[in-house]
């Protein structure tokens, strides 16, 4: 069950500078991550599923958007950012435009037991953390 | 293609109790993912431990909660702050203890 109180909280305070700076120092990262996937593993799922240009990714509880957004900006391949709290959207919205990304990236705020694509819609699938 | 935490397999019922009480929320999965993703309609089912950066990256996590302790404090509050960094060692135990291990699944279809 997902505590979504306890999502909207970290979402909701984690564009603060200690906030980044943890997570700079625990991940490598500025995408207000607080999982465990390193930007050298985000590396790998991208070599691996061999994104690019004209692929479009699924990022599965995607929270404030990492990997997936990393992943397009690195990749040149689109991404759909998907969470069940508006927090994590809306911060994943906001990147992918910083990013200048808007055309690629997409966030949509769904539960991941009820996916609003049509199946076989997209190119890849990821999720990090996701079932835990 | 989808990373995981969950305890390791092959533990004895309490060891897994241990596992889901310091692991993540939802850790205690009963079924191992290669059948749950093969029982899917999934082909070319993939299973890749990455548990030794899981154990650097908490590591990582709970120096720089150390680090930033006051700040962060100030930043999500003191219960907040306690909750996180008691779950982060614990989840740190349970891996160093061989209970908890992260895994990276791909598969296709």
């Amino acid at each position: 069950m997902v505590d979504n109180k306890r999502f909207v909280q970290r979402h909701a305070v984690g564009g603060q500078p200690v906030l980044l700076a943890t997570e700079m120092e625990a991940l490598g990262t500025d995408y207000q991550a607080n999982g465990y996937t390193t930007p050298a593993q985000a590396d790998e799922i991208g070599e691996d599923l061999a994104l690019g240009p004209g692929h479009l990714l699924l990022d599965i509880g995607a929270g404030c958007g990492f990997p997936g957004l990393y992943l397009a900006k690195k990749h040149g391949c689109a991404v759909i950012s998907l969470d069940p709290v508006a927090e994590g959207v809306r911060v994943a919205r906001q990147r992918g435009s910083f990013d200048g990304l808007s055309e690629l990236t997409w966030a949509i705020q769904a539960d991941a037991e009820s996916i609003p694509l049509m199946s076989g819609s997209v190119d890849a699938i990821i999720q990090a953390d996701v079932l835990c | 293609m989808f990373h995981t935490i969950q305890p390791t397999p092959g533990l004895s019922p309490s060891s897994r109790r241990r596992a889901n009480r310091n692991g993540p929320p939802a850790t205690a999965v009963r079924t191992s993912y290669q059948s749950l993703l093969t029982t899917a309609g999934f082909v070319d089912v993939e299973a890749r431990n990455e548990t030794v950066e899981y154990r650097a990256t908490q590591l990582r996590w709970i120096a720089a909660g150390e680090r930033h302790e006051a700040a962060l404090r100030a930043a999500i509050g003191d219960e907040a702050y306690e909750q996180g960094r008691r779950e982060s060692e614990a989840a740190l135990r349970a891996i160093e203890d061989g209970l908890l291990v992260r895994y990276r699944y791909s598969a296709t279809r």
